[in-house]
């Protein structure tokens, strides 16, 4: 991919705060499509993202969307960009359908609501104050507005944050299907992996203010999994502590009640499962099955420990 | 795809939708006018000269006679100078709960997210209050002047007086708006915008004060001395006599200064991280 083609470009970007260094040169490059920023609380994801917006400037370095220079170009950047904020507020007296025309104007778009509202999946509460909705109302909302004067790229920060495990689906599913059906990319800052690697094309990895790695969600699962393993048992915690000490084995992690997850050392692969079926008979702990495993929740652990 | 236009009247009725509902402007509305039917009714009762001189029946019934005669830019004036105590307290709210508040509600990141220049949102938060609470207290004391004494009101008299009330209302609104992008905090904007106007009028009733500081700070009183027709508190605040020259000049001062404040406000603001 060309830098022309990027729609998000960002060198050496830092920003502080007091003592506190949010970003530390972070450098990113992405194409269009559905990309995923992942970071533990504090790696500089939503800073990240407001510097993007032009709600804060940065110390040094610069960033570009869609071609515009963040900074100096703010207003060309708002005019084709959406974003939904985390804890985002919107007025309580208004209803969707008026708020939504509001924003319509701001763009200078004749754009129909009842459109988007039904996009959204908020027809039927397109007259109730915006206060009575319920969080997932509201998080749709956020999305209906960011679609808002047809964007070519939302930023998302947190949107499925306060949601239920059904709303999060919806939430998924909705930002896939308008990206889908429209063609609007989405940067997407989230905690909650599985969403992320079900909704996003590509990832970044983000840490004290650094990208640590980016990529395809497959190539990076696959890069950092391959040695991975979930090994079923009668008794997990017992396996765990014996592999620990066991010379080959690089990591270990209990999962639930009855499986632990192995990584091996590089070049073990192939004798993993004779490895662990001799130290599990040996010390009367049955093994029932021992599968190739890789989310992108394992990568993340991976990632946040080494980087 | 509908055709884009941008426009800054979409950005007010942005604020008027989201901000000051029906409900809040009916208020605004109602509360002045209940402050210029309070100005009329009492405005006789100030007036010291009725009560004196009790043995001249026919010298108290001619002045009563011309009082009346021409009290509708008195009570115009009187309405206004009460407005202007209501102001010190109803602006700093107002800029504190739509403005200051925006930055921990989110209000301010949301609103930034959208194609609104930092310039045009100064503008919209600050140009709406002063539109809302200027003309409710211009329709307050119009109404008021029109409900009990429709006569004696000159239109020249009367564009003088209400102007020093918008003037007013925006200086104060400046003052607020600048505390507002300072402390980002709603507590703040409100006691220390409150704090600095409370001062300031402790300090045109100060005989010591220099009279362009008191015209420029309080159009409205020096408009109510030059006409020498205000409630007897207001006139008595400047020690010499004020021309029209002064009231123009004092409102072209506090119109500079509500422009320099707001330039101001626009730089903090351009500058601060949301």
């Amino acid at each position: 991919m060309t830098a022309s083609e990027d729609i998000v470009s960002v060198s050496s970007l830092c920003k502080k705060f007091g003592k506190v260094e949010a970003l530390n040169g972070l450098t990113l490059h992405s194409g269009p499509g559905i990309i995923g920023l992942i970071g533990p609380n504090g790696a500089g994801k939503t800073t990240l993202l407001r510097i993007l917006l032009g709600l804060l400037r940065p110390d040094s370095g610069n960033a570009r969307i869609l071609g515009h220079d963040v900074i100096r170009k703010s207003l060309e950047v708002r005019k084709k960009v959406g974003a939904l904020h985390e804890k985002a507020f919107f007025p309580p007296s208004m209803t969707p359908s008026n708020y939504l025309k509001a924003v319509n104007r701001l763009y200078g778009t004749d754009d129909s609501v009842d459109e988007l509202l039904s996009l959204v999946g908020l027809s039927h509460a397109s007259d109730r104050k915006i206060k009575h909705l319920s969080a997932g109302m509201h998080q749709r909302l956020g999305l209906a507005q960011a679609l808002c004067g047809g964007p070519e790229l939302v930023f998302l920060d947190e949107p499925t944050s306060y949601l239920d495990v059904g709303g999060r689906d919806d939430v998924v599913s909705l930002i896939v299907r308008v990206h889908q059906e429209s063609g609007v990319s989405f940067f997407i800052s989230s905690h909650i992996l599985s969403e992320l690697e079900r909704a996003c094309h590509t990832v970044a990895f983000v840490k004290s203010g650094q990208v640590i790695d980016f990529g395809p969600v497959d190539e990076l699962v696959r890069k950092h999994t391959k040695n991975r393993f979930q090994v079923t048992t009668s008794d997990p915690k017992r396996l765990s502590k014996i592999l620990e000490q066991t010379s080959g084995i690089s990591d270990i992690l209990i999962m639930g009640s009855a499986s632990v997850i192995v990584e091996v050392s590089p070049n073990q692969e192939g004798d993993i499962e004779l490895l662990i079926n001799r130290v599990a008979e040996k010390n009367g702990i049955e093994v029932y099955r021992i599968d190739s495993t890789g989310t992108l929740e394992d990568v993340y652990r991976k990632v946040n420990r080494s980087g | 795809m509908g055709k884009k236009r941008w426009n800054i009247r979409a950005i007010f009725q942005y604020e008027l939708d989201s901000s000051y509902r029906f409900p809040t402007i009916a208020v605004l509305v109602s509360v002045f006018l209940i402050v210029g039917a309070f100005s009329a009714l009492t405005h006789l009762v100030w007036d010291t000269e009725i009560y004196s001189g009790t043995d001249d029946i026919s010298g108290r019934v001619n002045y009563i006679t011309d009082v009346v005669l021409n009290m509708g830019l008195s009570v115009l004036i009187t309405s206004i100078s009460n407005c202007v105590l209501l102001f010190i307290v109803l602006i700093p709210l107002l800029i504190a709960f739509n403005f200051a508040q925006g930055y921990n509600s989110g209000l301010i990141r949301t609103l930034l997210t959208y194609p609104i220049e930092r310039k045009n949102i100064i503008l919209m938060k600050a140009g709406t209050v002063v539109f809302l609470v200027a003309s409710a207290a211009s329709i307050g004391s119009i109404a008021s002047v029109l409900l009990f004494v429709p006569a004696g009101t000159q239109l020249e008299s009367m564009v003088l007086v209400l102007s020093s009330i918008w003037v007013l209302a925006l200086l104060m609104v400046s003052v607020s708006v600048l505390v507002a992008v300072i402390s980002k905090s709603p507590l703040v904007t409100s006691f220390g915008s409150m704090a600095t106007w409370f001062l300031a009028f402790i300090a045109v009733t100060h005989p010591d004060t220099p009279q362009m500081l008191k015209t420029t700070l309080f159009p409205p009183f020096a408009v109510a001395e030059y006409t020498g027709i205000g409630p007897l508190w207001v006139i008595t605040i400047f020690g010499a006599e004020i021309t029209y020259a002064d009231t123009l000049v004092g409102m072209g001062m506090a119109c500079l200064l509500a422009i320099i404040l707001l330039g101001m406000s626009y730089i903090i603001f351009k500058r601060t991280g949301v």
